[in-house]
């Protein structure tokens, strides 16, 4: 860190050592800089600010209203009905959302851009935020590599992009109000990048900066966290969660000092705020946190728990606040209130929770056709189940929490048991894991039968290279002496390893959980279970082989990278351009070439122990990332998209291209 | 010769004086306004011509890449655009009322005199055994579809082209 320059004055020194501190604080390092900006300028480049499934719509509609300073929704204009809406739910007349916690963090940036709307032009403020982006950017890749010409090069494309953006500027003629959707982007893209940036800083603590760069960038480039950055919904924030919650997890393993102690307060304060965009992503984490972390923690103190209690109560806050103002129960999130189109949302197990036909609270469907869908919140149906439980007589004042408790522990159990059921599925597990194509039973009507269903290996190929774990385990239990028990107990004294552990315990319980939903209509990449790929992620680098090729082969992995988007994007063009394909049929051309170099990878990487071969796995690597990044690349300048860019200049570009559809 | 760090402050202040010199409304409107212009289609060409109803008959392809729907592809309307006054925006939209289609319209504002080429959505069809509640994939047969080219705007709407096609869905 430095100590300012010779003969700085003390105030400019003090700033400076603020803005030294902030920054670490923020980002670890230089390279988590490089990370974080990397993402925030792919993702504002690529940036569509408009709905991609119509329950955005209710989430637009609910920040406008929030940013009014109310919670429910009397304004709406992003809707004229209230069934256009899924998500939306009625309590005594008056109409709410849902995802609260997600709407508080884009009121911000709404007001900000309220503010200065009288001042600048919104269309050139979105040129000139990714021009500084860019600037910022290529400043922090100058100082990494030490080459300042690269700062002066980025200093000329920004101003040169934010000049020809000026040129070619329209306004957003798609939106009657493109303010509040343009905060959500924002708020989602930095979320985005925030993911990024912790999974880097999580990663280069184990590996070293090299393998962290690969994971960081990895999120955003290689998984379909990209492909959802800037749209306005759940999944990125989801997916942010859990990466800040390992990340935090792991650094609070490695000791109990001040810091060690914060982290560990530090992930339960980030599960306690996401109790208010979606309780029952937050209720499984929090599940697999507390006996992880109770069990791994360098110390169980009391003071130490005390500060963790009181943290912890403290984030639960915006949620009981928002539960109580709307339910007037602090324990009932608005997505088990009755929905505005109908009755409540039933069990999975009796009805799909989404089905059209049901009218459940929690609906949203594609732009591209219909429908709706709201995640697998099993619903009310049993009523008040604490009735005949004694002591809460004696808790009177608190029987509406305890009662929900109750109803909170048997939405878990029967979760875990319709998904553990669920993976039993076979043919389910083909369809959302391996291939997609026309899966049968899936309510294609609702997305006018377009195949917009990529599965987990085609839309994330990189994953397949999780399909090593069995043999790199085996190969390396062979190896070593000892009995496999004392491989276990030491194993799990390491803060590593019992970061892998709750890495791997939050990913399958979320994964399980969201299992009976799937296959399942407007998913595009199985957006449900988006929110565990980061940690897929974290295993994959975690993996010796692909250690080894991109600490000792990474100049190859970037070539290869390099090779597959150019190839591959000419490629894409010239197809794009002959075969005059519907969206369904580009989607499904993305599926096999994600099939593809998924299956490359996952065999370089299996058969690692065997051929040892570092450059084939580096290979397999570069084709899987660069497969998903082909797809996110055009996703957003073709496939899914209208011409609503953010940026001018991507939209004219995004013209010349071929079409689809 | 400047710095790294410098370049970039000089960029961003650039940058930041230009968006407030700008103003607020620098972007060009989108809006559709008045306006009329002349239009000549060039193809498809049986648009202009005096040809029976089911003559020019579009069929379902089969989906490629594994899905197993079917599509109907509407010919892409290229049209010569003249004259054109105010702000208005060419129409183009093919509906099959007996099946329920949803190909568009697409609308583009015309900004000047040239050539303009307006695509319609290719429409999946469903395969032939799908079925969900009431929910049914169209019996095969020839079915009617309306093709409509206009200009309009809001001064008002003149008809280019507007006529009955057959649209055959194969089994």
């Amino acid at each position: 860190m430095s100590d300012g320059e010779p003969g700085e004055r003390p105030s400019v020194a003090t700033l400076r050592r603020t803005v030294e501190r902030g920054r670490a604080g923020l980002f670890g390092d230089a390279g988590g800089l490089v990370v974080f900006l990397t993402a925030v300028v792919v993702l504002w480049g690529l940036w569509r600010v408009d709905f991609l499934l119509n329950d955005s719509a209710t989430v637009g509609n609910v920040l406008v209203n929030v940013a009014d300073g109310h919670l429910a929704v009397t304004e709406s204009p992003y809707a004229l009905t209230a069934g256009e809406q899924p998500g939306l739910v009625a309590v005594d007349g008056q109409f709410y959302g849902r995802n609260y916690g997600q709407i508080y963090l884009a009121v911000p940036f709404l007001w900000s851009l309220d503010a200065v709307a009288g001042l600048v032009d919104l269309r050139l403020l979105l040129a000139a935020g990714w021009s500084l982006a860019l600037l910022a950017l290529a400043r922090a890749v100058a100082r990494l590599r030490d080459r300042p010409v690269l700062a002066d090069a980025g200093a000329v494309i920004a101003v040169g992009a934010f000049a020809a953006s000026a040129l070619v500027a329209t306004d957003m003629g798609w939106l009657q109000r493109p303010r509040p959707l343009v905060a959500l982007g924002l708020s989602t893209m930095l979320l985005a990048a925030t993911g990024a940036t912790a999974l880097y800083r999580l990663l280069s603590w184990i590996h070293g900066r090299r393998v962290g760069m690969a994971g960081g960038l990895g999120l955003v480039l290689a998984t379909p966290v990209g492909f959802w950055g800037s749209f306005p919904k759940r999944h990125v924030l989801s997916a942010t969660v859990l990466v800040l919650v390992v990340a935090l997890f792991a650094a609070s393993r490695t000791g109990t000092d001040r810091r060690a102690v914060l982290a560990r307060a530090g992930a339960y304060a980030v599960v306690g705020l996401f109790a208010s965009v979606h309780a029952f992503e937050a209720v499984f984490t929090f599940a697999v946190l507390v006996p992880l972390d109770v069990l791994t923690a360098p110390t169980n103190d009391r003071r130490t728990l005390a500060v963790v209690l009181v943290v912890f109560a403290v984030s639960l806050v915006p949620m009981l606040v928002t539960n109580t103002a709307i339910s007037g129960n602090p324990m009932k999130p608005p997505r088990k209130l009755v929905g505005v189109d109908g009755g409540l949302s039933l069990d999975p197990a009796e009805a799909p929770i989404g089905d059209a036909g049901a009218g459940s609270a929690g609906g949203e469907s594609s732009g591209t056709g219909g429908g709706t869908d709201g995640g697998p919140t099993p619903g009310d149906g049993s009523g008040q189940s604490g009735d005949g439980i004694p002591f809460v007589w004696v808790l009177a004042p608190l029987a509406p929490v305890v009662d929900r408790f109750f109803w909170i522990l048997e939405i878990m159990f029967r979760s875990i048991e319709s998904g553990l059921a669920a993976a039993t599925e076979l043919d389910r597990l083909y369809h959302v894991m391996v291939r997609s194509g026309w899966v049968p039973d899936v309510r294609y009507h609702l997305t006018a039968y377009e195949t917009l269903e990529l599965s987990f290996l085609e839309a994330f190929p990189l994953s397949g290279a999780l399909l090593a774990l069995p043999s790199l385990l085996v190969a390396g239990v062979s190896r070593r002496a000892g009995s496999l028990r004392d491989h276990l107990r030491s194993g799990l004294a390491d803060p590593v390893r019992q970061t892998d552990l709750f890495a791997a315990s939050l990913g399958l319980t979320l994964f399980v959980v969201y299992l009976p939903e799937l296959p399942l209509f407007a998913m595009i990449t199985q957006r449900y279970v988006v929110l565990v790929m980061p940690l897929v992620l974290y295993g994959v680098c975690r993996l010796a082989p692909v250690r080894a090729a991109l600490t000792d082969h990474g100049r190859l992995v970037g070539g290869a990278y390099a090779g597959t988007l150019l190839v591959g994007g000419l490629a894409l063009g010239v197809t794009f351009a002959t075969l005059d394909l519907a969206r369904g049929e580009a989607v499904q051309l993305h599926a096999l070439l994600g099939l593809g170099a998924g299956v490359v990878v996952a065999l370089a990487a299996v058969g690692w122990p065997l051929h040892r071969r570092d450059r084939a796995v580096a290979v397999g690597l570069a084709l899987a990332a660069g497969t998903t990044t082909l797809f996110v690349v055009a996703s957003g300048l073709v496939v899914f998209t209208d011409g609503n860019h953010a940026l001018d200049l991507v939209r004219v570009v995004a013209g010349l291209l071929p079409t689809v559809g | 010769m400047l710095d790294g760090a410098d370049s970039s402050v000089v960029a961003a202040a650039l940058i930041l004086l230009a968006l407030v010199v700008l103003g607020p409304s620098w972007a060009t409107p989108t809006a559709l306004g008045d306006g009329t212009a002349e239009v000549d289609v060039l193809a498809p060409t049986w648009l202009d011509s005096g040809e029976g109803p089911t003559d020019h008959v579009l069929r379902d392809d089969p989906g490629r890449f594994g899905t197993d729907a079917s599509y109907l592809r509407s010919p892409p309307l290229v049209v010569d655009v003249s004259n054109v006054s105010g702000s208005p925006e060419l129409y183009y939209d093919l509906d099959v009322p007996a099946l329920d289609l949803d190909t568009g319209p697409v609308e583009r504002r015309l900004s000047g005199p040239g050539r303009y080429r307006l695509e319609l959505a290719d429409v999946a069809v469903p395969p032939a055994d799908y079925r969900y509640r009431d929910v049914e994939a169209p019996d095969s047969g020839v079915y009617t579809g309306i093709v409509t080219v206009r200009v309009q705007s809001f001064s008002g709407q003149t008809v280019v082209a507007n006529r009955t096609v057959g649209v055959r869905i194969a089994r």
